[in-house]
C-alpha cells in the first residue's frame, strides 16, 4: 500500500497544517482560559482528547475507499436530517437548540450534516442520468441542500446554515454551471437582501441586470419564467413580511437568528476583539502575556473569538502563519479538487474545501471587525468537540480523494 | 442551459484557477486588514488596550417600584451616594487597603480578599464598599482622594419603603448578594455589591423587579480619574425593572394594623374571595424592611434576629396555629357531603360534657338537642364530638384536604406554610399502626390537637365558601408594568411556575354552601350567636369564632368572617395570640375591619384622592 504512488499522492502539506494548526489549537485554549481558570482550566485538556480523537477519525476517513462514502451517501444524509430534527426537540435549552447532550459531550449533528449532505449532493449530481435541461431540475440539487440548511437555521444557527449555502454554490460551480446561471441562482436571494434593505433602487438594477441578461444569453423561455418569478416572489415576500413587523419583532428576528450578535448592538463585544489583536503588534505579548485576555473582556475568547487572543499573544508575524497554514490547507484542497478524475470525489473534495474556507473567512473576519458577529467556531482552533471532529473527518476525507485521485 | 455534464479538462483547469483566485483574494483580505491592525495602527490600540485607559461605568438601572391598588407609592428608590472601588487601579501591598479600611471603618482583610476576588472576576469593573455613605465620610474621601487610586463616590439608588413597617412582612427586603450566590448569579448581570431580595415580593418577584444596568465607558487618566466619555461607542442605557400593582389597599392595611395593635403577637388576612387578591396583610410583631435597605447593621440585625417575639416571621402566612373552633365548618361540610347529617338531623343532646373512652370531653354550655345551623351558631363542641366520631379521621382529614387546607394555596410569597391536616397515615406513621384512636377525630373536629392553619388558609377557604364554592388562589400581585407602560401578560407574573389551579371549585353542593351562610350569618346576627361583638349595622356579616387551645400559653383568639355574606367583597382571618377567647379579641377586630372596609368614612375617602398617585 505504501508505495510511490502514496508517497506521491499524498497531501503531506494539508496534513501538516492541520495537525500543526490542532497543536496551536490546544495552546492557545489554555491561554485564553487561564483568566477564568476556576471556571475552565481543563478545557484544553479536553480539546487534547478530542484532537488525539480527530485524528484517529482523520486516519479512518482516509483509509476507506471513497467509494463506500458514494455508496452510503444517501442513508448518511438522512440519519444527518433526522439528527438535525431531533436535536430541536431537546429540552431544557432556552437559547439555541444546537446540541445532544450525552453527561458532559455534546454532541453538534449540524458539523457531520455538513459532511453528509456534500456526499449526498455529489451523488445525487453524478448519478443522475437525464440531462439537466432546465433551471427547475436544478430544484431536487437545490433542495437537499436547502432541507438541512432550513433545519439548521431554526435551531437557530445563522453562521452554520450559510456555510451550507457556501457548499451549494461551490458544489454547482464546480460540476459545472455556468456562471450566468449561478448568477440566477443568487438572484433571489440578491432579491430579497434588496427588499430588506429597502432599497428599490438596487432592485430594479437587479431586474434590469436580469433583463439583460435574458436577452444577451437567449436564456429559454421556460427558465426566464422560473428566474423571474423566484426572484421577483422572494423579494415581495419579504419586503412585505418586514413591512410587517414591528420594530421588536424585527429585533427579535434578528436576535433569535444571529444571537451572537450583541444583543445591545453597540459593538462592544468586536471592541474588545479588536483592542486585543490590534495591541498585539508585530511580535505580540507573549504566550500567557495577553493583557485584555487577562481582564477577561471577551466572550467566548476560547471558542469563537479564539483569533483574538492569538492576535493578542503571537502578534501579526504569527497570526499571519497561522493564516497561512489555512490557506496551503485550502489550497491543497482545490488542488485535489482539481486533479480527482471522479466526478463524485471532485465536487465533494471542492464542497468540504469551500465549507472549511468559509468558516475561516467569516470567523476571522469577525474577530478583525469586518464582518457581522456569528457564532461560527475557526476551524482546529477553537476549543469545541463537534467542530474539530468533523472538520478532521473533512481533513481526512479530503486526503482520502488526494490518495485516490487517478482513480475514475 | 449553459451547463456541460461532462467537464472537458480546459473547463476544469478555468473553474480550477477561478477557485483558487477567489480563495487567494479573500486571504489576501484577511492578511491586509490583519496588517492594518497590528502595524499600521497598533499605537492606538495598544493605547486603549492599557489598562488606566478605558473604564465602563455602570449606569445603574432603577429597581420596579411598588403600588397598592389605587396607585399609591409603597416602595421606591433613593438617590445616595456609595464609595465605590476599582481593583484595577489598586497593587497588591499597596497601602490603600488600610487607609480606606480605616477611613470607613472596614476590616482590611475582607476589603483586601473582596478586592482580590473582583480582580479575578471583572477587574475592569467597580464594586460598591459602602453603601449610603454619609457625608461625613463622603468629605473624608476626597480629601483623601490623592493617596486613594481606584477609590470613587459614586451614586446607587437605595430601595426607600415609604410606610415603615407597614406591610413589611409581604413586601420583603433586599440584601447584598453573598459570594456564593454571586458565583450562581454572575451569568445574571448581578455583580459585587448588587442587591437582590431576600423575602416577600421583593424576592418572589426578584427577576420582574430588578431591571438592567446600562454601561458607559469613561476614559481615565493614569491616576485613575475619568477624564471624559470615550467618543468611540455609545452608551448603553439601563432598562429599569418593573413595577408592581397590589391588590393590597394601603387604607385597609393601616387600619388592620392599628386595630390588632402594636403590643399583640397575631395576624390579620383580609382578601377579595372573587377575585383571590389580598386586600390586607398583616403579621404582628413587625420591623423596618429600611434597616435593611443600604445593607443592616450587625446590631440590629442581632436585635431582630434574637428577639423572643420573632418579628422577621410572617405569621399570616408561615404560622400554623390550632384551628379551633374555626375548624367546625370543615367539619360540618364533612358530615353534610358524606351523608352523616342533614340539616335538620339531630345528634344526642349536649349535655355539658362528653364520654369517650376513659376520657371527658366538656363543652362549653349546656346546649341541648341542636341542628346543625344552631350548633354552629353557639359553637357547640358536643355535637361536633359526636360528628367527628361519626365521621372518623379518615372523611374528615379528607374532607379538609378536598378544601385545600393541609397544603399551600400558592399564594405569590417565597415561602409558605400548608398546615397540617393528620391523616390516618400520619398517625400511622408517627405513633404506630393501631397505637391510636379515633379520639384523634374528636380533636380534629373541632379544630383542636394536631390541625394546624394558617390565616391566610382560613381566610381563602372561608370566602370560597361565601363565594358559592368557587376558590380562588390568592395572590398579591395584580399586575405588572414594564417601564415603557406596557402591561406585562399574566403568564409572567408569579415566578412560581404555571400553577394550574389558580381558580377551582370546592366539592361542596350548594345547598350546603347556603346553609354554611346561613349559619355564618346567625354566628353574627342572630343575637344568641358567639360573634356578636362583630356585628356591624347594616352589613351581613357571617363567621366563625375559635379559641384554640395553646400548650404553652393562654389560648390563640380566632376569627374568620366574610361580609356580604352571601357574595362576599371581602374574607377576613383574625388570630390574636394567647388572648382568649374568639369573641374578646379576634371577633371585635375583625368585625371593625369589615366595616370600614364596606363603609368608609367620607374623610376617608378624601384622605385616599390624596394619596392616590400615578
Amino acid at each position: 500500500m505504501i508505495n510511490r504512488a502514496f508517497s506521491r499522492d499524498l497531501e503531506v502539506w494539508i496534513l501538516v497544517a492541520t495537525l500543526a494548526l490542532a497543536l496551536v489549537g490546544v495552546s492557545m485554549i489554555y491561554s485564553a482560559t487561564q483568566s477564568r481558570a476556576a471556571l475552565l482550566g481543563g478545557l484544553y485538556i479536553r480539546q487534547m482528547v478530542w484532537v488525539a480523537l480527530g485524528l484517529i477519525a482523520l486516519a479512518v476517513a482516509a483509509a476507506v475507499p471513497y467509494r463506500y462514502f458514494e455508496a452510503f451517501a444517501y442513508p448518511l444524509y438522512a440519519i444527518s436530517v433526522i439528527l438535525l430534527i431531533g436535536v430541536l426537540f431537546v429540552p431544557g435549552s432556552s437559547r439555541a437548540h444546537r446540541w445532544f447532550r450525552f453527561g458532559s459531550i455534546l454532541f453538534q449533528p449540524s458539523e457531520f450534516a455538513k459532511i453528509a449532505t456534500a456526499f449526498a449532493l455529489a451523488k445525487f449530481l453524478t448519478t443522475r442520468k437525464v440531462p439537466f435541461r432546465s433551471l427547475l431540475d436544478m430544484a431536487i440539487p437545490i433542495g437537499i441542500v436547502a432541507l438541512p440548511l432550513g433545519l439548521v437555521l431554526i435551531e437557530p444557527d445563522l453562521g452554520t446554515s450559510l456555510a451550507f449555502l457556501v457548499m451549494l454554490f461551490a458544489i454547482l460551480f464546480w460540476d459545472g454551471l455556468s456562471p450566468l446561471y449561478l448568477f440566477f441562482l443568487v438572484a433571489p436571494l440578491l432579491s430579497v437582501a434588496f427588499a430588506l434593505a429597502n432599497s428599490l433602487v438596487l432592485w430594479a438594477g437587479l431586474a434590469l441586470l436580469l433583463v439583460v441578461l435574458f436577452y444577451y444569453y437567449r436564456v429559454p423561455v421556460r427558465d426566464i419564467i422560473t428566474v423571474s418569478s423566484v426572484t421577483t416572489a422572494m423579494g415581495l415576500l419579504s419586503s412585505v413580511a418586514w413591512g410587517m413587523m414591528k420594530e421588536y419583532q424585527k429585533k427579535r428576528l434578528l436576535v433569535f437568528l444571529n444571537p451572537e450578535a450583541d444583543p445591545k448592538g453597540a459593538g462592544w463585544h468586536i471592541l474588545q476583539s479588536k483592542v486585543a489583536i490590534g495591541s498585539g503588534g508585530l511580535l505580540g505579548k507573549g504566550f500567557l502575556q495577553g493583557t485584555q485576555k487577562r481582564l477577561a473582556f471577551l466572550p467566548e475568547q476560547h471558542t469563537d473569538f479564539i483569533f483574538s487572543t492569538i492576535g493578542e499573544e503571537l502578534g501579526f508575524l504569527r497570526a499571519a502563519l497561522l493564516l497561512v497554514l489555512f490557506f496551503i490547507l485550502i489550497y491543497r484542497g482545490v488542488v485535489v479538487a482539481r486533479e480527482a478524475r471522479n466526478r463524485f470525489a471532485s465536487l465533494v473534495a471542492m464542497g468540504l474545501v469551500a465549507v472549511i474556507g468559509f468558516h475561516v473567512f467569516l470567523n476571522v473576519g469577525m474577530t478583525l471587525g469586518i464582518l457581522p458577529v456569528t457564532g461560527i467556531p475557526l476551524p482546529f482552533l477553537s476549543y469545541g468537540g463537534s467542530p474539530l471532529l468533523a472538520m478532521m473527518l473533512m481533513v481526512g476525507v479530503l486526503v482520502n480523494i488526494g490518495l485516490r485521485r487517478y482513480e475514475y | 442551459m449553459r451547463r456541460s455534464t461532462v467537464q472537458t479538462p480546459a473547463d476544469r483547469r478555468v473553474r480550477g484557477s477561478a477557485a483558487a483566485l477567489v480563495f487567494s483574494v479573500l486571504f489576501l483580505l484577511l492578511l491586509a486588514r490583519l496588517a492594518q491592525m497590528q502595524v499600521l495602527d497598533h499605537r492606538r490600540y495598544a493605547t486603549l488596550a492599557e489598562q488606566n485607559r478605558l473604564r465602563a461605568v455602570p449606569l445603574r438601572a432603577a429597581r420596579g417600584r411598588i403600588y397598592d391598588r389605587n396607585g399609591t407609592l409603597l416602595v421606591d428608590s433613593r438617590a445616595a451616594f456609595d464609595i465605590e472601588v476599582y481593583p484595577q487601579q489598586i497593587k497588591a501591598g499597596d497601602s490603600t487597603y488600610a487607609s480606606l479600611a480605616g477611613l470607613l471603618t472596614l476590616d482590611p482583610d475582607v476589603l483586601a480578599r473582596k478586592v482580590q476576588k473582583q480582580k479575578r472576576w471583572a477587574p475592569t469593573e467597580s464594586f460598591v464598599v459602602v453603601h449610603d455613605a454619609d457625608m461625613e465620610t463622603i468629605s473624608k474621601i476626597e480629601e483623601h482622594n490623592s493617596e486613594l487610586p481606584g477609590v470613587k463616590v459614586g451614586f446607587e439608588p437605595i430601595r426607600q419603603y415609604r410606610y415603615g413597617e407597614m406591610g413589611a412582612h409581604f413586601l420583603g427586603y433586599v440584601g447584598e448578594v453573598s459570594e456564593p450566590e454571586l458565583e450562581r448569579l454572575k451569568d445574571q448581570g448581578y455583580r459585587r455589591g448588587s442587591f437582590v431580595g431576600r423575602t416577600g415580593l421583593e424576592e418572589a418577584y426578584e427577576i420582574l423587579l430588578r431591571g438592567e444596568d446600562g454601561k458607559i465607558l469613561k476614559e481615565v487618566d493614569s491616576q485613575g480619574r475619568e477624564i471624559g466619555d470615550f467618543e468611540g461607542l455609545p452608551p448603553i442605557d439601563p432598562k429599569n425593572g418593573n413595577d408592581l400593582y397590589l391588590g393590597i389597599d394601603l387604607r385597609l392595611q393601616q387600619k388592620a394594623e392599628e386595630l390588632l395593635g402594636p403590643a399583640r403577637n397575631g395576624a390579620v388576612c383580609a382578601l377579595d374571595p372573587r377575585t383571590g387578591e389580598i386586600l390586607a396583610l398583616v403579621s404582628h410583631p413587625g420591623f423596618d424592611p429600611n434597616l435593611f435597605a443600604a445593607g443592616i447593621k450587625q446590631e440590629d440585625w442581632d436585635r431582630l434576629r434574637d428577639d423572643p417575639r420573632f418579628p422577621l416571621w410572617n405569621r399570616a402566612v408561615k404560622s400554623g396555629y390550632p384551628a379551633g373552633s374555626t375548624f367546625k365548618s370543615v367539619t360540618a361540610i364533612s358530615g353534610l357531603e358524606n351523608g352523616v347529617i342533614t340539616p335538620l338531623s339531630l345528634l344526642p343532646p349536649c349535655l355539658g360534657a362528653f364520654h369517650y373512652g376513659n376520657r371527658y370531653f366538656k363543652c362549653g354550655g349546656h346546649h341541648g338537642s341542636l341542628p346543625l345551623e344552631q350548633a354552629i351558631i353557639v359553637s357547640c363542641d358536643i355535637y361536633f364530638y359526636q360528628l367527628g366520631v361519626r365521621l372518623g379521621l379518615d372523611r374528615l382529614s379528607k374532607t379538609a384536604l378536598g378544601l385545600g387546607l393541609g397544603k399551600k394555596t400558592g399564594v405569590d410569597l417565597p415561602e409558605e406554610s400548608g398546615g397540617l391536616i393528620p391523616t390516618p397515615d400520619y398517625y400511622d406513621r408517627k405513633l404506630g399502626p393501631g397505637k391510636w384512636g379515633q379520639g384523634t377525630a374528636l380533636n380534629m373536629a373541632i379544630g383542636q390537637g394536631e390541625v394546624l392553619v394558617t390565616p391566610l388558609q382560613m381566610a381563602v377557604f372561608y370566602g370560597a365558601v361565601g363565594n358559592d364554592g368557587r376558590w380562588e388562589r390568592p395572590h398579591l400581585v395584580r399586575k405588572a408594568i414594564a417601564p415603557d407602560g406596557m402591561e406585562l401578560p399574566a403568564q409572567q407574573l408569579s415566578g412560581d411556575s404555571a400553577r394550574k389551579d389558580t381558580s377551582r371549585m370546592l366539592p361542596v353542593s350548594s345547598s350546603n354552601i347556603a346553609l354554611l351562610q346561613k349559619a355564618w350569618w346567625g354566628v353574627v346576627n342572630s343575637g344568641y350567636g358567639t360573634a356578636s361583638v362583630a356585628k356591624v349595622a347594616g352589613l351581613d356579616i357571617g363567621g366563625k369564632t375559635g379559641t384554640a387551645q395553646n400548650p404553652h400559653g393562654k389560648d390563640h383568639s380566632w376569627f374568620v368572617a366574610i361580609a356580604p355574606v352571601d357574595s362576599p367583597r371581602i374574607a377576613v382571618a383574625v388570630v390574636a395570640e394567647n388572648a382568649g377567647w374568639g369573641a374578646s379579641v379576634a371577633a371585635p377586630i375583625a368585625g371593625q375591619l369589615i366595616g370600614y372596609y364596606l363603609n368608609p368614612q367620607p374623610q376617608v375617602i378624601a384622605q385616599a384622592a390624596d394619596s392616590i398617585r400615578k
